[in-house]
C-alpha cells in the first residue's frame, strides 16, 4: 500500500511538469496578453505598452519566461498578478475558502439526497417513485444552472419581498456593511447550494440507481435473500456496498470542483469564488494567476484521485494494490 | 491515471474555453476595455469663457437636498476595481473608487463639464500656454493625518514619469518639462509644448501621499500593498475594507477640507450578471447601479428607485478597408456613402438598444462641446438614395441580386467581438438592410483579443464593428490622421492631408471657440468622406434609490461632491 502510494506521487511529478508546460504554452498561444488592458484606450500609446511589457518580462523568451516562473515555484513563489501586482497565492487563498463552503455544502446536499432516492428508485424500480424520480432527475439534467439561479432569485428573492415574506438574499455570501456571523452565511447559503446541488442530485440518483440495479441482479445479492435475510440487510449491507463503487469514481471526478469553483452559480449569485478568479484571470491572461491556478488545481486533483483510488481498496476488498 | 489526464483535459479546455465563450456566463456586454471614467478632459480651462455645452449635465444643476446624518449607501457594479493607486488605475471601477478616495488637482464640474479647484484653489498658464501654476490649498489632510503640500504632488508626478513604474500615462504626461515647487502651497508645471487638454487630461489624478511611498522604487509601489490593502488619499472618504471580487468598503473621512460626507459607509458590490443587478436595485439590497438596456422597461416599473439614462462619451462605429492592398471595394466614398444611407439606423437604435441610445450624427461624442449636431449630409434612411449612389459608382446588380463591378462582386465579410449582443445583432441587422440594396455582407464573430489583433496588428479585415469610450477632449487624431495608422487607430488607412492639418492645428491652440471650429471643419470632412462610420450614441441607463439624495448619475463626473451624497432625512 505505502509502495503504491509512493509510486502514484512518484508518477505525479512528471505529470505535474507536463501539465504547467502545456498551460505555459496554451495561454501564451492565445491570443492577447495582460496588456490587452490597455489595447485599443485612445490614451495609451504604444510606447506605454511596450515599456510595461518590458517591466512585466513579457519581452524576454518564452523559455526564460518559463523557467523564472518554475524556479520561483520553487520556491513556494507564485509570482504576481500581472492585472492587479498581488500576490497570486494571496488572490487564490482568498477564494478557496468561499468555493469550498459552497462546494461542500452542495456536495453535501446532493449525498444526503441521491443515495437514498437512488436506492429506493432501483428498490422500487417501475414503481410511481421510481417513475417520478426518473422525470425529475432528467428534467434536472436538462435545466441550465444559470437560469433556475436567475429563476430562484426570481422567487425567493425578490416576488418574495414583494409578498412579505422572509425573502433570501439574492447574493453574495453575507449581509452587505453587516459584519460576519453564522447565521447570516447560512442563510445566504441556501440557494446557491441548492442550485449547484441540483445537478450532481439529478445525475448522481441515475448513476447509483443503476448500479444498485447491477448490484441487486447480482448472484450473492440473491443468496443473501435465499439465506432469508430481511430485505434491509440485503440493500444496505450487500447491494449498496457493491454498488456504491462506480459511483466513488463519480464523486473523484467531482473532486477538481470542489476546488476550482462553480463559474455559473459563482456569477449568478455574486460568490466570489475561485471559478469566477479562473474566469477572469482567463479573459484579462492573467499569465501568473493562471499558472498558479492550474498547479495548485492539477496538485488538488491528482490527490484527489489517488483518495479515490484508495477508497475503492476500501469499498471492494478484491481490489490489491501492488 | 488516464482519468486523471482526462480530468486535466477537461481544466484546460475550461479555463482556455472560457475565454472564447464570455457570452454564455453573463449578459454583460463584453465592451471595449473601459476608460477611466472618472479622470475625464475638458475643454481648454483657461478659456473659461467659453461655453460649454452640456446637455446631459444640466440635471446635476439641481440644489442639493437637505440629508440625514449617517447611515450607508450600496453601489452595485459589474467588476471590482483592480487597485486603488490612481497612476496604476485603467479600468473604471479603479477610477471610480479612486474619485471616492482621493482628490486631483482639479476635477471636472458635471455642470459645465469645465474644470474646477480641487486641491488647487486657482492656476494661472503663462501666456504662451507652456507653465502652469497652481495655488494650492493649505488645509488638507491625508487620511493618516499627514499635512498634503506641494511636495506631495511633485512626488506623484514624478513617480509617473518613472519607466518602472506600470502606469499607462507616462507618454501622454511626458509634455513635463520641470516640476518646481515653489513654496508647500504652490507648484509649476512647465511644459515642452502647449497642450490643449492639459489641465483636464493630466491634473485630475488623485496625488499620492509622498510620506508613504517615497521608500519604495518604482518597481516595488507596482506591487505594493498600498495599492490595495491599506491606500491613503485625501478624499472625502477613507479605505476600510475590500474583499476581493465581493465589496469595497469606505468609510466617511471626517477630516475632508469640504465637510465629513452625510454618509457613514459608501460601499461598492460587485455583482456580474445583468438580472441581479436589476434584481438587487429592485430589492433594495444596492441603492445605486448602472444597469443594462433590456432591463429599462421592468425597471421603470419599481417605484422604490429614481431611473435616468443619460448620455455618454461612447459610440459604436463600422469601419470599411480603405487600404488598396488590402480591397478597393471601397476607395469610391459614393459607396460608404450608400452603404450607410442603406441602414435604418434609428431603428436599430429602438430595437437593439431598447431605445437607449441616438443616432450619430457626427464623429464627436454626443456630450462633447465640439459636437455638431447639424454636421451635413445626416444620412436618414434611403435605400434609394443608396442604390442609386451604387449604380452611379459602377456597381450593377448581378443576375443573383449581388452587385458587382469588373467581374467583382460586392461581397465582404464584417467583424466584431463575440459576446457584446449589442454589436452581434448590429452586424445581423447590418447584413440583412445591406443585402436589399444588393450588398453581401457575412457577419463574423471573435473573440475579444485575436479580434484587437486583426483590427490593430494584422489589418486582416474588409470590414468591423466596434466602439470606443471616448474622452472629454475631443481630440480624434488617433482615429482619422493618416500618422495613426501605426500606432494609432486610424484603422481603415484613411488619409487626407486636409484634414490631417486640421487636426494637427486644433491641438496647438488653447482657445476653445477656435478649436471648436477646427472640430466642426473636422466633423464636416469626415460625414463627407466618412472613413469610419460612428452608428450611434449609446446611453447608460442607472437607478438611484428613492432613499438616496443628491446621487445624480451623469458621464462627466458623478462623483462630484460625493460627500453631499446621504439618505432621506426620516
Amino acid at each position: 500500500m505505502q509502495r503504491y502510494i509512493l509510486r502514484r506521487v512518484l508518477q505525479a511529478i512528471p505529470l505535474l511538469i507536463g501539465i504547467t508546460v502545456l498551460v505555459f504554452a496554451l495561454v501564451h498561444a492565445a491570443p492577447g496578453s495582460p496588456l490587452a488592458q490597455f489595447e485599443f484606450n485612445p490614451n495609451i500609446k504604444p510606447e506605454d505598452i511596450a515599456r510595461i511589457r518590458a517591466n512585466l518580462g513579457l519581452d524576454r523568451p518564452l523559455y526564460e519566461q518559463y523557467l523564472r516562473w518554475v524556479g520561483g515555484m520553487l520556491r513556494g513563489d507564485f509570482g504576481v498578478s500581472m492585472i492587479t501586482g498581488r500576490p497570486v497565492i494571496e488572490r487564490i487563498n482568498e477564494r478557496l475558502g468561499n468555493t469550498l463552503i459552497l462546494s461542500v455544502a452542495a456536495l453535501i446536499l446532493a449525498l444526503v439526497v441521491s443515495i437514498p432516492v437512488g436506492v429506493y428508485s432501483a428498490v422500487r424500480r417501475g414503481k410511481a417513485f421510481d417513475n417520478a424520480a426518473t422525470v425529475l432527475s432528467t428534467a434536472g439534467q436538462a435545466i441550465p444552472a444559470f437560469w433556475l439561479g436567475l429563476v430562484c432569485i426570481l422567487i425567493f428573492a425578490v416576488e418574495f419581498k414583494d409578498w412579505g415574506l422572509p425573502a433570501f438574499p439574492s447574493g453574495g455570501i453575507i449581509s452587505t456593511g453587516k459584519p460576519f456571523s453564522l447565521g447570516d452565511m447560512l442563510w445566504h447559503l441556501i440557494l446557491p447550494s441548492f442550485v449547484l446541488a441540483l445537478g450532481f442530485i439529478a445525475q448522481w440518483t441515475r448513476y447509483i440507481r443503476s448500479s444498485m440495479l447491477e448490484a441487486l441482479g447480482q448472484d450473492y445479492v440473491r443468496t443473501a435473500q435465499a439465506k432469508g435475510l430481511n430485505d434491509h440487510v440485503v440493500i444496505f449491507g450487500h447491494a449498496l456496498r457493491n454498488g456504491l463503487i462506480p459511483f466513488v469514481t463519480l464523486i473523484g471526478l467531482a473532486l477538481p470542483l470542489l476546488f476550482s469553483g462553480a463559474l455559473i452559480i459563482e456569477v449568478i449569485f455574486s460568490w466570489p469564488g475561485i471559478g469566477r478568479l479562473a474566469y477572469d484571470a482567463a479573459t484579462e491572461r492573467d499569465y501568473t494567476t493562471i499558472m498558479g491556478l492550474v498547479t495548485i488545481t492539477a496538485a488538488i486533483v491528482i490527490i484527489g484521485n489517488l483518495v479515490a483510488d484508495i477508497a475503492y481498496g476500501i469499498l471492494d476488498p478484491r481490489i490489491r494494490y501492488d | 491515471m488516464k482519468r486523471v489526464v482526462i480530468a486535466f483535459a477537461a481544466l484546460l479546455i475550461v479555463m482556455l474555453a472560457v475565454a472564447a465563450c464570455s457570452s454564455s456566463t453573463s449578459s454583460t456586454p463584453a465592451q471595449a476595455p473601459a476608460q477611466p471614467a472618472a479622470q475625464v478632459t475638458a475643454p481648454a480651462a483657461q478659456a473659461p469663457a467659453a461655453q460649454a455645452t452640456a446637455p446631459a449635465a444640466a440635471k446635476a444643476a439641481e440644489q442639493p437636498k437637505a440629508a440625514a446624518k449617517g447611515g450607508q449607501i450600496v453601489e452595485v457594479r459589474f467588476a471590482d476595481a483592480k487597485t486603488l493607486n490612481s497612476l496604476l488605475a485603467n479600468d473604471t471601477a479603479s477610477t471610480d473608487s479612486l474619485a471616492l478616495l482621493g482628490n486631483g488637482l482639479v476635477w471636472i464640474n458635471p455642470k459645465d463639464l469645465l474644470p474646477t479647484a480641487q486641491l488647487a484653489t486657482k492656476w494661472d498658464i503663462s501666456p504662451d500656454g507652456k507653465t502652469y501654476t497652481f495655488t494650492l490649498r493649505d488645509d488638507v489632510k491625508f487620511h493618516d493625518g499627514v499635512k498634503f503640500t506641494a511636495d506631495d504632488v511633485k512626488y506623484t508626478y514624478e513617480l509617473a514619469l518613472d519607466e518602472k513604474l506600470n502606469s499607462p500615462r507616462r507618454t501622454d504626461l511626458s509634455v513635463i518639462d520641470t516640476i518646481t515647487v515653489k513654496s508647500p502651497t504652490e507648484i509649476e508645471f512647465k511644459l515642452k509644448n502647449v497642450k490643449a487638454d492639459f489641465l483636464v487630461s493630466n491634473a485630475s489624478y488623485q496625488i499620492l501621499p509622498k510620506h508613504i511611498l517615497e521608500k519604495m522604487t518604482a518597481e516595488q509601489i507596482n506591487t505594493a500593498d498600498f495599492n490595495t490593502k491599506s491606500p491613503v488619499y485625501t478624499g472625502p472618504f477613507k479605505f476600510k475594507e475590500w474583499v476581493k471580487d465581493d465589496h469595497l468598503t469606505l468609510e466617511a473621512n471626517p477630516d475632508y477640507f469640504l465637510g465629513k460626507p452625510n454618509v457613514d459607509q459608501y460601499i461598492f458590490k460587485v455583482v456580474k450578471d445583468g438580472n441581479v443587478v436589476a434584481a438587487q436595485l429592485k430589492t433594495g439590497e444596492a441603492d445605486y447601479g448602472q444597469y443594462e438596456a433590456p432591463m429599462v422597461a421592468e425597471m421603470q416599473k419599481q417605484d422604490n428607485v429614481t431611473n435616468y439614462a443619460y448620455d455618454t462619451f461612447n459610440f459604436d462605429f463600422y469601419t470599411l478597408n480603405l487600404d488598396p492592398a488590402r480591397t478597393t471595394m471601397f476607395q469610391d466614398k459614393k459607396v460608404r456613402q450608400a452603404l450607410l444611407y442603406g441602414l435604418d439606423r434609428q431603428a436599430m437604435v429602438q430595437s437593439i438598444m431598447f431605445g437607449q441610445g441616438s443616432v450619430a450624427n457626427a464623429s464627436e461624442p454626443v456630450l462633447s462641446w465640439a459636437y455638431n449636431p447639424n454636421t451635413q449630409p445626416q444620412y436618414s434612411y434611403d435605400p434609394k438614395k443608396a442604390e442609386q449612389l451604387l449604380d452611379e459608382a459602377g456597381w450593377k446588380k448581378g443576375a443573383d441580386g449581388i452587385r458587382e463591378k469588373d467581374g467583382k462582386k460586392m461581397s465582404f465579410q464584417c467583424w466584431t467581438n463575440a459576446g457584446n449582443k449589442v454589436r452581434e445583432n448590429y452586424v445581423t441587422v447590418m447584413q440583412e438592410q445591406w443585402k436589399q440594396i444588393g450588398v453581401d455582407m457575412t457577419p463574423k464573430l471573435e473573440e475579444w483579443n485575436a479580434f484587437l489583433d486583426r483590427l490593430t496588428k494584422t489589418h486582416d479585415f474588409d470590414c468591423f464593428l466596434v466602439g470606443f469610450v471616448w474622452n472629454v477632449d475631443p481630440n480624434q487624431r488617433t482615429m482619422f490622421h493618416t500618422d495613426s495608422y501605426k500606432g494609432g487607430f486610424n484603422m481603415a488607412k484613411y488619409s487626407n492631408p486636409e484634414l490631417d492639418k486640421i487636426l494637427d492645428d486644433a491641438l496647438l491652440t488653447t482657445d476653445v471657440a477656435k478649436r471648436k471650429e477646427l472640430y466642426f471643419k473636422m466633423q464636416q470632412i469626415i460625414a463627407e468622406d466618412l472613413p469610419v462610420t460612428i452608428i450611434d450614441f449609446p446611453k447608460q441607463p442607472a437607478a438611484v434609490s428613492k432613499k438616496v439624495v443628491n446621487l445624480v448619475p451623469n458621464a462627466a463626473n458623478f462623483r462630484y461632491e460625493a460627500y453631499k451624497w446621504g439618505l432621506t432625512p426620516q
